[in-house]
């Protein structure tokens, strides 16, 4: 015998079930509404250690996202293994918004060539959020030098291949690959001298152990204003509007330009929605008076 | 000088090609 389906379920049973299934739903935990995002203190981890330019430049965002959002945005420095300790951390934290980073080119563009067994891959653990700033890069000479443009720089480079010595911060740091940039491009050979930090190596090229150094402008342009170095171009497509005299490097080697930046990153999964806010606040905040003139008077 | 979400990931993919070829063709390595 066939029954069907209201013999099986009589019209009372319906009306139970239904009524039952009612009260399921409206008494069954709703899921949470959307809470605006941030609820509570975001984590700014630094992989640099206090007082460095990625520091400086971390908590100057730290300071006006906090300002913007009304919580608390803390720094939590965790330097090492040239910035990769601090980014194994962001990567395990939660994708929740909570956890964010200030980092500069190195630790992401750099590291992955360098060490063999780099525990992250910037784009596959990490979502960039904004770029903060970038640092015009300066190529600069000891007095001794005799060369006053980049021209007679490389001819003289070419006479006398690997005897004119630069000085880098560290292997792998940007006044190491700047020069190793600029030799690849020029074709010539030079003496690379790496010393413990930007200060050892500023120190060498001051007294003349070396001849030349890449640094960032900020760094060398105090020196060249007191005559103590002879910068001979700058590393930006075109001339920079504070320093109209200095040419570019490009000038003599078509396509050269480079400078380091530091941005914000989070990690992967983090929703869509707050990383588009943040990025949006990280931009704003570039763009007001206050921190562009501060940015200007720190060089 | 700042830069949204896009141009930040096409400068990380830029700047990984860039310092790749700087990097091996230069023989850097670190212990």
């Amino acid at each position: 015998m066939i029954h069907r389906a209201e013999e099986k379920f009589p019209m009372r049973s319906i009306w139970v079930m239904a009524a039952t299934a009612l009260a399921v739903i409206l008494f069954m935990p709703r899921p949470a509404a959307a809470q605006p995002w941030p609820q509570k203190p975001i984590k700014m981890i630094v992989p640099f250690p206090a007082g460095g330019g990625t520091d400086f430049i971390g908590r100057l965002a730290a300071k006006h996202l906090a300002d913007r959002l009304g919580q608390q945005v803390f720094v939590e420095n965790r330097a090492g293994a040239n910035g990769a300790i601090g980014l194994q951390a962001l990567m395990a934290s939660d994708p929740d918004g909570y956890t964010i980073a200030t980092t500069s080119d190195t630790p992401m563009v750099v590291n992955p060539w360098l060490y063999d067994k780099l525990p992250y891959a910037p784009l596959r653990d990490f979502l960039p959020v904004a770029t903060i700033v970038r640092f015009p890069g300066m190529l600069a000479v000891h007095p001794s030098v005799p060369a006053h443009s980049v021209a007679e720089l490389i001819a003289l480079a070419k006479a006398k291949p690997g005897s004119l010595a630069y000085a880098s911060a560290g292997v792998g740091n940007f006044s190491h690959l700047a020069m190793e940039l600029f030799a690849q491009a020029t074709g010539v050979k030079l003496l690379h001298v790496p010393y413990k930090g930007t200060g050892p190596a500023s120190l060498a090229l001051l007294g003349g152990e070396v001849q030349m150094g890449f640094n960032n402008v900020q760094t060398l342009l105090q020196n060249v204003r007191a005559g103590q170095l002879r910068a001979l171009a700058v590393a930006e497509p075109q001339r920079l509007a504070l320093l109209p005299d200095i040419p570019t490097v490009a000038e003599t080697v078509p396509g050269f330009a480079m400078a380091p930046w530091i941005g914000i990153i989070v990690p992967q999964r983090t929703p869509q929605a707050i990383v588009s806010q943040l990025s949006a606040e990280m931009l704003a905040i570039m763009r007001d008076p206050d921190v562009i003139h501060l940015l200007t008077i720190s060089r | 000088m700042a830069s949204g979400g896009d141009a930040f990931e096409q400068l990380i993919k830029s700047d990984l090609d860039r310092w790749g070829n700087v990097i091996k063709s230069a023989g850097i390595w670190v212990e």
